[in-house]
């Protein structure tokens, strides 16, 4: 690891001041310290966030929607039984990420811009495409973790268990700088790495995500989180799922179906959700949306199991929500 | 042996009891020391229910989980044998050091051989200190290949002998009874009528620190010494996304005399668990064109979680003495609690899909590959 500053200030002015001149963003460190060790982050200084008062815990102001300071651990969106009554696929989607100890120091707003987990990307000694080199390794490497659909020069996956399960819920973000502050959806933030855009999230230099933001219409949803793992436990996604509609006598509206672990950004597509729309989400919908949501998938040489899982995937889910 | 079975029309277990009975190796024609490998599939058997098992599977727990149960045989070294050297000093005051150049790395060889000195010796465990780990002590052999306990224990149990009958002949002195008269119990002299400390004995002696030596006697080169085993698996299969949950593992060995019940079950669940992520897993990727490992951590080389851990594991031992192996009947348990556990698992899955996987892990990729096989031959 390379010698750095560290700064813990107690006001947000301040930290967003050291973001300015170049510092890091530091708050769980689940992600960023990995990366530090390996080779792979060489930050001069770190801004240590935890200092900073208000950024940490949730509300729900009836009718104004569900607010999450992104400096609330994981564990605390799992482990509310309030919230599991506001919104059961935060506990759903957080239950099966990495583990307790991680979900206990990682931050809501870390784990959104969590980078990939591709193994040529994680190793030091290997200079991808994604990190300026002049290809990919996983397309002809091994590859089969990677993604399936929706990726160009670069075949890495989306990896929070969280992402899906917000996007399903439309949520929006807040972010500020010492420019000022803007807010965005949530899909938004993430990039498919392309031509010069090699990076994954679309957050602008000295910018800080504050919270996260649901609105009150769709925490009327009903909504699920689906994760196929390796092992029953600690293991990122092979293919994720989370959907939510709201159901009216049987019949679904406002459906939401994204899918993480299958292209480099929380995959959505709106013609599989608009086909879902007003139908009972019976096998024939529910198949035909598997479809369309993977219509052009390319899978590697060692991931076409992940096409198998992700239908079925895509079937459980949305039949759950009429179940 | 299943696919040879499920070809022949016959049961797995079925043709393997008929052609497991042998009491001679076939390697080389010896007989072996002693074998209850038919003993180890009945308890198995009862143990897992396999009069449960169908062919083509049985229901899960839901419509599209299916339930399979399998079974493997191992047949291993583990006799153990020569070259392994103990010594045990009785101390005055009666305590014991048994010092020997083996090693504990987990297995329990600690408070084995500890138990067989206690028990030879006719001394409390209490009493015995256990210095091992070190090369300058008398030689022993190296923790591996399923011999250390059946090297050392009976290299022990004779250097604990001559202590004892050098302690015995000094006590026929002391008391001025025939040393035929006298055993050793708990520490304490015991004659016709009189209990005598062994401090008290040892005191009155000159040289008062007896010294016992034991080196490891050979085996019968005329026989073979093998353990032998079967594990039963019961599992459940997703065969709409490939997920596989082992439900229930019997392990059953015929290892001799048991000499630690708790340790030897407890090296069998390690077996299991090990073998789980061999099982389901554990895999290395290296990326073949520059040859690195990419999964050189413990992110994505997948040993079996908490989580993974079968709801249920059942070990049982036929715990016969195998006379012929060595002067306490016993033999090895390091390795042969993961020979057949992946074996059975796999047969299992196919018992409970019809998919066959002939390669470990059983990982998503490869089952829902096996299955779309099983279905497109259907």
């Amino acid at each position: 690891m390379n010698a750095f500053s560290y700064a813990r200030p107690r006001a947000l002015a301040e930290a967003l001041r050291m973001l300015r001149n170049g510092a890091i963003a530091l708050a769980g460190g689940t992600d960023l310290v990995g990366l530090m060790k390996d080779g792979l982050a060489r930050p001069a200084s770190l801004v240590d966030l935890t200092g900073i008062e208000g950024l940490r815990g949730w509300s729900h102001g009836k009718g104004r929607g569900l607010r999450i300071g992104a400096l609330t651990p994981l564990v605390e969106l799992e482990t509310s039984d309030a919230l599991a009554k506001t919104m059961p696929i935060l506990r759903e989607s957080l239950r099966d990420a990495a583990t307790v100890q991680l979900r206990t120091m990682g931050t809501v707003g870390g784990n959104l811009l969590q980078r990939n987990r591709c193994w040529y990307f994680r190793d030091e000694g290997t200079v991808c495409w994604l990190k300026g080199g002049s290809r990919c390794f996983a397309i002809d490497g091994e590859n089969r973790y990677h993604a399936i659909i929706g990726a160009q020069e670069c075949v890495i996956v989306s990896p929070s268990d969280l992402v899906p399960a917000l996007l399903a819920y439309d949520a929006e973000i807040a972010l500020t700088s010492s420019r000022g502050t803007r807010q965005m959806k949530l899909a938004d933030l993430f990039v498919a790495p392309h031509g010069r855009e090699r990076r994954e999230h679309a957050l602008r230099p000295g910018e800080l995500i504050t919270e996260v933001r649901v609105p009150e219409a769709a925490l009327a949803r009903r909504g699920t989180y689906l994760k196929a793992m390796d092992r029953k436990a600690w293991s990122f996604a092979l293919v994720s799922v989370a959907a939510a509609a709201k159901i009216e006598r049987g019949v679904a509206r406002d459906v939401r179906l994204i899918m993480g672990g299958v292209a480099p950004v929380p995959w959505r597509v709106s013609a599989a959700e608009k086909a879902l729309e007003g139908t009972t989400l019976d096998d024939a919908a529910c198949a035909d949306a598997a479809d369309r949501v993977l219509a052009g998938a390319t899978p590697l040489r060692d991931n076409g199991y992940k096409v198998t899982l992700a239908r079925e995937l895509v079937r459980r889910a949305l039949r759950s929500l009429v179940a | 042996m299943d696919e040879l079975a499920e070809k022949m029309g016959v049961d797995p277990l079925t043709l393997r009891r008929k052609h497991a009975g042998s009491p001679k190796d076939p390697m080389s024609g010896k007989k072996y020391s002693d074998k209850h490998l038919l003993e180890c599939y009945r308890i198995g058997a009862a143990e897992i229910g396999w009069q449960r098992r169908r062919s083509g599977g049985i229901r899960g727990s839901a419509p599209h989980r299916r339930r399979g149960i399998g079974m493997a045989t191992q047949i291993w070294g583990g006799g153990g044998g020569p070259p392994a050297y103990a010594t045990v000093h009785v101390n005055p005051d009666g305590t014991v050091v048994l010092t020997a150049g083996t090693q504990d790395i987990g297995t329990g060889t600690r408070t084995v051989i500890a138990q067989v000195c206690a028990d030879e010796l006719g001394v409390d465990l209490d009493a015995i200190q256990v210095r091992i780990g070190d090369t300058d002590h008398p030689y022993g052999p190296i923790s591996a290949g399923s011999v250390t306990t059946a090297s050392m224990g009976p290299a022990v149990r004779i250097a604990a002998r001559d202590a004892k009958e050098q302690l015995l002949g000094a006590a026929a002195g002391v008391l001025e009874t025939p040393k035929a008269e006298l055993r050793l119990e708990g520490g304490v002299i015991v004659s016709k009528g009189a209990r005598t400390p062994l401090g008290e004995i040892l005191s009155k002696v000159e040289n008062n620190t007896v010294i016992g030596k034991g080196a490891r006697h050979p085996n019968d080169p005329e026989l073979s010494q093998r353990t032998f085993g079967a594990h039963f698996a019961e599992v459940e299969v997703d065969v709409r996304t490939g997920e596989i949950t082992v439900e229930h593992i019997v392990a059953v060995h015929d290892i001799g005399r048991v000499v630690n019940p708790t340790t030897a079950r407890s090296q069998v669940e390690g077996g299991v668990l090990q073998a789980l992520g061999f099982a389901l897993s554990e895999e290395r990727f290296v990326d073949r064109a520059t040859g690195r490992v990419m999964n050189a951590n413990l992110e994505n080389y997948k040993v079996p979680t908490v989580k993974d851990v079968p709801a249920k594991i059942t070990v049982k031992f036929v715990d016969r003495p195998d006379r012929r192996a060595n002067n306490l009947g016993i033999k090895g348990l390091g390795e042969p609690p993961i020979i057949p556990t992946a074996a059975a698992i796999a047969n299992a899955v196919a018992n409970a899909t019809g998919a066959r996987v002939r390669h470990a892990p059983l990982t998503r990729a490869r089952v829902l590959e096996a299955l779309a096989i099983a279905e497109a031959r259907s």
